[in-house]
């Protein structure tokens, strides 16, 4: 691991981390056999599309951040980049008091020495943002941050204030946007599942609870799992309550002696004792890390090939959203008139 | 020839994961099934037999395939990986190691020694001679990076987990509950009863692999005092210290 070196000096530097950012790629692959879970993008199809618009390879890393607070400026030389968010997230070029606001679905270009806030993710509780050519540092296979083992991010770390992240090249190419919105509906209160590995540890009413009633995501929800709550799931009987521990995957539902489920995410352990119930399809999975703390939720069961049907539609959709992404016509920061005046114009109203 | 029937069962973990279970207990005889599949299963990756797969992950008694819904499907994976022959194979590649692995037992190292010979009818000086004399198997890593679950602990000394588990187990503890050993690579909360402690890191994600230990790796606890202890530490903040010092021959 050498340090990244660059001819180009520009980049990015944090003023304020705000509640948790951290770097992500898709993930660290290839090691949950020795217990080092994936990490990665909470919302992948954000992570490719952040990546498509600043024309950065799709994997690419990207930052990703919990609620409002994020405040860095750029230095050295202009830079670009694109933040993936809910539709109403507030960034804004300079402090709080900034007049000209950004928009998610739509690339930057900014120049050296201007300060960009994130003020608020909106009605999701975290955004993505790119840059182009952004340098980071691969542990292991990724540069994804899993702070527990200290990997990836910046020195195995969370992004800290006076934290620098450097880019490869001055912005190519016009800025763009996303023509359509993304191909996924994100305030869905429907969890798809496929059931199984341990449904047969429940009782045929806790199978029935399961999958009829109304589970509400609580506060205890992190890149690690989320806990619901809601009608308790009857095991079949006291011993069923633990088994021998077996591989966990993010969207493992495992449900402890409580009987109330918990969903594991990107930074969950790889192993685990209790038993579960069902797995939440992995294109669902980013409902859990978007929705706030009191949302509702049903889970739906699916057949594995119908499962596997749906994603590969989802695929379908994400690439030709990806295809549509188009150039801007007139970049909207270095042009002074626009600095003044409103910069939503409506192509991608109503985004998300 | 038709491949003998498969030990295992199916059980679906969503759109990207197949886990294939030898039964529902932890038994070294089952872990030595779940290796050789996994061992079997990953050489036919690197020989191109089978597509799709991202990577595996064995346990206890089950091994979790975890492959790419756009490349493969279920059906598809199950009829490949039943045509490997994974009982009569040992891939060059994936041969276990036998580690040797100081431990300073008991004192601030190992809190709960006493209890444990208290709880087990021995003396202290028994618990130690009893856990240094086994050639424990590692049947699996996870719970966190690692953290390796060992087998079997000698049946004197089965106990099941502390009715208080602590809120901070030190790393480097070496504990046992059930009929396994644990050695914790991180400071964690814990419920297994602290024997001792090993001073040399269990995992460092700086090297490749991170984890000291396998699936199917040997390992001897061997008693060390506390100057020793200290000498290693010393060693392994340094950078002095080497993972080989560890090895012994292969099994």
């Amino acid at each position: 691991m050498s340090p990244v070196t660059t001819a180009y000096s520009a980049g990015i530097t944090i003023e304020h981390p705000g509640l948790l950012s951290t770097i992500q790629d898709r993930g660290r692959f290839g090691l949950r056999h020795l217990g080092i879970p994936w990490s990665g993008a909470l919302t992948p199809v954000w992570q490719r599309m952040a990546n498509a618009l600043v024309g950065n390879p799709l994997d690419d890393s990207i930052i990703e951040c919990f609620e409002g607070g994020l405040r860095f400026h750029t230095f050295g030389a202009p830079i670009r980049i694109a933040t993936l968010a809910a539709a109403d997230m507030i960034m804004k070029l300079g402090t709080t008091d900034g007049t000209v606001s950004l928009r998610p679905g739509r690339s930057y270009t900014l120049p050296a020495n201007t300060t960009v806030s994130l003020l608020s993710t909106g009605r999701f509780r975290h955004a993505l943002i790119a840059v182009q050519g952004i340098q980071a540092v691969s542990q292991l296979g990724s540069t994804s941050t899993y702070a527990k083992a200290g990997l990836g991010g910046i020195g195995g770390h969370a992004l800290s204030v006076g934290v620098s992240l450097e880019v490869s090249a001055s912005p190519q190419g016009p800025e763009t946007q996303c023509a359509v919105a993304p191909p996924m509906d994100y305030l869905s209160t429907i969890l798809r599942v496929v059931m199984g590995p341990q449904d047969d540890h429940f009782s045929a009413s806790g199978q029935e609870a399961f999958l009829s009633g109304d589970y509400q995501l609580s506060t205890d929800v992190d890149r690690m799992g989320a806990r619901l709550t809601g009608t308790a799931i009857e095991h079949r009987d006291e011993a069923a309550r633990d088994i021998v521990s077996d591989a966990i995957v993010p969207g493992s539902i495992q449900v402890p002696g409580n009987g109330q489920p918990i969903v594991l995410l990107n930074d969950a352990h790889t192993a685990g004792g209790y038993p579960k119930i069902a797995t939440v399809i992995s294109i669902d999975l980013p409902l859990l890390g978007l929705q706030r703390p009191g949302s509702s939720f049903r889970f739906k069961a699916m057949s594995l090939e119908e499962a596997i049907d749906a994603v590969r539609e989802h695929e379908t959709m994400v690439k030709g959203v990806i295809e549509r992404i188009s150039p801007v016509k007139e970049s909207a920061i270095s042009s002074e008139s626009l600095f003044s005046s409103n910069l939503i114009d409506g192509v991608t109203d109503g985004f998300i | 020839m038709t491949p003998p029937p498969e030990d295992w069962t199916f059980r679906p973990a969503g759109d990207r994961t197949l886990v294939l279970e030898f039964g529902q207990i932890i038994d070294g005889a089952l872990v030595d099934q779940v290796i050789a599949l996994d061992a079997r299963i990953r050489s036919a990756v690197q020989a191109g037999e089978v597509s799709g797969i991202v990577e595996t992950t064995p346990t206890f008694r089950s091994l979790a395939v975890i492959f790419d819904p756009l490349m493969t499907t279920p059906a598809e994976l199950l009829e490949q990986i039943r045509t490997l022959d994974y009982q009569h194979s040992t891939p060059p590649d994936t041969q276990a190691q036998h580690w040797t692995v100081p431990v300073l037992y008991g004192g601030d190292a190992g809190p709960d020694l006493a209890s444990v010979a208290q709880q087990t009818g021995l003396t202290t000086e028994r618990v130690i001679e009893l856990h240094q004399q086994t050639r424990f198997k590692v049947y699996m890593l996870g719970f966190l990076p690692g953290f390796a679950f060992l087998g079997d602990t000698p049946a004197p000394l089965h106990l099941p987990r502390r009715r208080e588990p602590r809120l901070r187990v030190p790393a480097g503890s070496v504990a046992i509950a059930m009929q396994l050993t644990g050695v914790y690579p991180w400071d964690s909360p814990g419920g297994w009863h602290i024997l001792g402690n090993c001073p040399v890191p269990l995992f460092d994600g700086h090297q490749s692999p991170p984890a000291l230990f396998k699936t199917g790796d040997t390992v001897n606890f061997t008693a060390i005092e506390k100057e020793p202890f200290n000498d290693i530490r010393i060693a392994v903040e340094s950078g002095a210290f080497l993972r080989s010092s560890l090895t012994g021959s292969r099994r």
